[in-house]
């Protein structure tokens, strides 16, 4: 049980601004410079009342929202630490720099860097301890991740307490989808005072999400909620300060320590609090929840099997391969939203290749992946500099993967996990090479919990790897490493990992041994497997395992998932359906299995480049006459192009069969340009490009100028597209543009976009203007064949 | 707070497809109502709004903004009030065609049209809302106007998002480059008054942007 006194914080200062005269739309920030009085007689106000940590006035006083202002972070930081201390002087209060969100999304939803986010913090953090902050307070945030960069930020600038609350929609969950464990448990991870939640709404609408974050935290807690709800048409507050600070109350019991106010609460409400819970103690009992979260969902270890998908993973795989190599992102998020579907709970995450820089490609992976997926990740690698920029760029607590007990990899790897507050996987594997025995196994196990606990890693946050060893070639060891497992669970209580599909190598009918050694290393224990999940045979032998487990209490996801429905009718009878029609028809049609099955049958007897020439590029010739002609529209078109994406993926599959490398025309360089991030046109030219046979390197949307030069440079592109949909962003082609023509880069541009006119494309120096796909593709081949 | 969401009208899908008559078939009709469907069920609509007094000189009474270019100013005229919106599909629709992207680009396409088509339903509820609420006290609601339609400045949308304090309200951002994000999202003015109000006939004929827009209805 703990136990710590209520410290009281302060209220509302928009508010309170407001009522002396703010309009909306100013920024109140600059008050401390032009009206220091007004600003001060408030901070005063909440001191009177019994604030015991005031909020300095610098909740938006970040560069971006200040520009415009005329005043610099500096000035206003300094004036508004300056006037809260003033306010102080002869009392036992503290000011805390009070920071807020940026005012931007940060990727992958939104154009802002995780590093530009940081050094806007660290700007507004340096400033706030020079001027003479005592603590750092984070409030209103509803994107972990930003927040995640300001606490960085903080615990890397300066040695204050830092504080971290965000704000929550009745769901329990923040505008982007953030849950309130979720955020305790990766914020107590980073190393904060306190956590909890501010503003959202009422304290007795907060309640649920307060107590949902004392589920994954041993932290005292923060609590600053509005003062009700507004009015929805004036926007005025009508709670009482007495049931207010009575609601308040009733959260002492959930650890409810730093106790203050948001939106419409006054000093008013602060005196309240100090009559009903000034001088008394907030208790909380321990954390009930363990394991690992992404923003948006918590994987709890402890409580049964939870799948570890392996897919996302290059070693092996040529089309995984070419995605790194090209920075293919959209394959790789494709791999991560499949294994997702299939019923994957973790996802790990290893972009290790020779000639490709590791740590970036893991920053951007990682990045890119948490915005279609909310699973949280492993991040798997042996290089440390990858595992941090990993770790970094995850919204939520990782696994990391891994760490083994040589002093080497120990001392690298577990000062990152404590850091990042992340859970590791413990290979039992040191400097003598693979184990041979259980003992041996159970000696490094020992070694690395001991290693981590010194480290200030808990004992929950610790999983062991037993090794998988081929049972084709080591045919002693797959009883070593289930009884170890075993041990691992029984003496020393900890998760346990194992990448499964290893055992069948070598071996005919691979997946019935691998499943067969699943089902029984699940029996011994075994907590965390990495497998393909895509393997549907995998993932019904692991629900089986949880249905003999007890872990499916009533048998009912397993019922649910293989009950006999009453028709099967729905899905399409594929073959006969195929037998009927084509390969064009299916490709004009929009038939995408269809047009698959139908080129996987040609290609018995037709060449794959053959197949491409004669039959794939004219019915899409078809199709792109159709559209000119408006017989059909875009969405027909794309229908046509993604089913005939569907028969290439087949040629290429025929063409890496044997070897030959078919590069394709081009390539052909696409981006979205620098601050747009409307990426639907770009992504329609591409798909339509690639069913033309060319190579297309697609660097993305929100592409800086710099990196689209480099990357024409590296490719020797042959041709570059770029888009923008916005008039403000347009701009960007134009800088994009007169880079590349300055950086002597030859290729022609062809320029796209709604707002764009052909005279517009020539004035900012385009060789080409593309009112559409189709145009893009014939310029495409104009010029390249 | 929540915005209402019940149906996406298809004939809108359609408009923001580009779509000029030609013959659907039956299979991208399907499409399309799926993905109508998937939008209702996961995409949560928000909406931030609020009235203010026009001052004499243009501005919103109590705020430091003034709308601005001659469009919105004759709109405003007979008007002694003005009421603020701005909605958004929120972060769950961004993931939406994330996700849809990596997985199937025509869907991806016909996802962003149905998105683009649903934002629009959702602004439209609320001002046939609104029109209904002032028509009971007899009062006239003017046309729903948003920055960058006619010579009203397209970076408006940033200061009204400001003024409704549209990140904390409804998680509604504007990027350095004037993009809101979520994209699916829209920010509007309309005016109120006390006597009726002309109001700009349907369609595209009173846009400025009509000779050059490929969304021009035909």
């Amino acid at each position: 049980m703990h136990t710590q006194k209520v410290t009281l914080l302060d209220g509302a200062m928009g508010t309170m601004l407001q009522s002396a005269g703010l309009k909306l739309g100013e920024r109140p920030e600059t008050l401390s410079i032009t009206a220091p009085q007004v600003v001060e007689d408030i901070h005063r106000r909440y001191v009177q009342a019994g604030s015991e940590i005031v909020l300095a006035n610098t909740f938006c006083a970040n560069a971006h929202k200040l520009a415009g202002t005329g005043f610099s972070v500096g000035e206003v930081v300094t004036a508004s630490v300056g006037v809260a201390l003033r306010a102080c002087e002869g009392t036992q209060a503290q000011v805390a720099l009070d920071i807020g969100p940026i005012g931007e999304l940060l990727e992958p939803l939104g154009t802002l860097k995780f590093d530009e986010a940081y050094a806007l913090f660290a700007q507004m953090i340096r400033a706030g301890v020079a001027a003479g902050a005592q603590a750092v307070f984070f409030e209103t945030f509803s994107d972990l991740n930003e927040l995640r960069a300001g606490v960085l930020a903080a615990k890397e600038c300066c040695n204050l307490p830092v504080f971290a609350s965000m704000t929550f929609e009745a769901s329990g969950r923040t505008f982007l989808g953030c849950r309130a464990d979720a955020a305790a448990m990766t914020l107590s991870g980073l190393g904060v005072t306190a956590v909890g939640v501010n503003c959202s709404l009422g304290p007795c609408e907060v309640a649920p999400i307060l107590r949902a974050m004392r589920t994954a935290t041993d932290l005292p807690l923060i609590l600053k909620p509005n003062a009700g709800l507004p009015d929805p048409q004036t926007g005025v507050y009508h709670t009482d300060p007495q049931e207010f600070a009575a609601d308040c109350r009733a959260l002492l019991d959930c650890g409810a320590v730093y106790v203050g106010g948001c939106c419409g609460t006054t000093p008013a409400f602060i005196e309240a609090l100090r009559e009903k819970i000034g001088g008394k103690e907030a208790v909380w009992g321990e954390k009930t929840l363990r394991g690992i979260c992404s923003a948006g969902e918590v994987c709890a270890f402890g409580q049964g099997v939870r799948v570890i998908g392996e897919r996302i993973n290059p070693t092996g795989k040529k089309r995984f391969q070419q995605a790194l190599r090209e920075g293919d992102m959209n394959y790789i998020v494709a791999q991560a939203v499949e294994q997702a579907e299939a019923g994957a709970q973790i996802l790990d995450v290893n972009v290790g290749l020779p000639g490709i820089n590791e740590a970036d490609m893991m920053r951007r992976v990682v990045t890119a992946i948490s915005g279609a997926v909310s699973l949280p990740l492993q991040i798997d690698s042996s290089n440390p500099a990858a595992i941090e920029a990993g770790l970094r760029a995850a919204p939520g607590k990782c696994l990391v993967n891994s760490v083994n007990a040589t002093s080497a990899s120990l001392c690298a790897v577990l000062p990152l996990v404590k850091k990042y507050g992340a859970a590791v996987v413990g290979l039992a594997l040191s400097e003598g090479g693979l184990p041979r025995t259980v003992e041996e196994r159970m000696t490094h196990a020992r070694t690395i919990i001991s290693a981590a606990l010194e480290a200030g890693i808990p004992r929950e946050d610790v999983a062991i790897d037993c090794l998988t060893l081929t049972v084709s070639a080591q045919q002693d060891q797959a009883a070593q490493t289930l009884e170890a497992l075993a041990c691992v669970r029984r003496e020393l209580g900890l998760q346990t990992v194992l990448g499964v599909s290893n055992i069948s190598f070598g071996l005919p009918q691979r997946l019935l041994v691998t499943r067969t050694f699943l089902a029984q290393a699940i029996a011994c224990g075994l907590t965390l497997p990495i497998v393909n999940p895509n393997q549907r045979e995998i993932m019904e032998t692991i629900d089986a395992c949880r249905v003999l487990s007890g872990e499916d209490a009533g048998c009912t996801a397993y019922v649910g998932r293989y009950a006999p429905q009453p028709e099967d009718a729905k899905k399409p009878a594929s073959s006969a359906a195929a037998r009927s029609l084509t390969l064009e028809e299916a490709i004009a049609r929009g038939l995408r299995a269809e047009a698959a099955q139908l080129a996987r049958e040609a290609l018995a007897a037709t060449p794959p480049l053959e197949l491409v020439e004669k039959r794939l590029i004219p019915a899409l010739d078809a199709v792109g006459e159709d559209y000119e002609k408006q017989r059909i529209f875009l969405p027909q078109l794309m229908n046509a192009a993604t089913a005939s994406g569907a028969a290439f993926d087949e040629v290429r599959a025929a063409i890496a069969k044997t070897g030959v490398q078919g590069e394709g025309k081009g390539p052909i360089l696409l981006a979205t340009v620098e601050g747009d991030i409307h990426d639907i046109g770009k992504n329609i030219v591409r798909t339509v490009l690639e069913n033309y046979g060319y190579r297309v390197i697609d660097l993305g949307r929100d592409v800086p100028a710099e990196r689209v030069v480099e990357q024409a440079k590296a490719y020797g592109a042959k041709l570059i597209g770029l888009s923008a949909l916005m008039t403000t962003t347009v701009p960007g082609m134009e800088r994009t543009i007169g880079l590349l023509h300055d950086a002597g880069v030859s290729a022609p541009v062809i320029v796209g976009g709604a707002v764009l006119t052909p005279e517009y494309a020539k004035r900012i120096g385009a060789d080409y203007y593309a009112k559409n796909a189709k145009q893009s593709a014939d310029i495409a081949r104009s010029i390249l064949g | 707070m929540d915005a209402e969401l019940l149906q996406i009208p298809l004939r809108e899908v359609l408009h923001f497809l580009g779509w000029r008559g030609t013959p659907v078939d039956a299979p991208l009709l399907a499409q399309i109502r799926d993905l109508c469907d998937l939008a209702v069920r996961e995409v949560r609509p928000r909406m931030a709004e609020r009235r203010f007094p026009l001052a004499p000189d243009g501005s919103l009474a109590g705020t430091s903004m003034t709308p601005k270019g001659n469009d919105v100013r004759a709109m405003l005229a007979p008007c002694r009030e003005a009421v603020l919106l701005a909605a958004t599909l929120g972060a769950e629709s961004e993931r939406l065609l994330l996700r849809m992207q990596a997985k199937d680009a025509a869907q991806a396409l016909l996802l962003d049209a149905v998105l683009s088509a649903a934002i629009e339903a959702v602004l439209d509820a609320r001002e046939e809302a609104l029109r209904g609420e002032l028509a009971a006290q007899g009062r006239y609601l003017t046309d729903r106007f948003s920055p960058g339609y006619g010579d009203m400045p397209l970076a408006q949308m940033r200061e009204i998002c400001e003024v409704l304090g549209a990140q904390r309200a409804i998680g509604l951002t504007v990027s350095a480059g004037g993009v809101m994000i979520p994209r699916k999202s829209v920010t509007a003015i309309l005016g109120i008054s006390d006597v009726p109000v002309a109001r700009r006939p349907a369609g595209c004929e009173g846009c400025a942007a009509r000779e050059t827009c490929a969304l021009r209805r035909r």
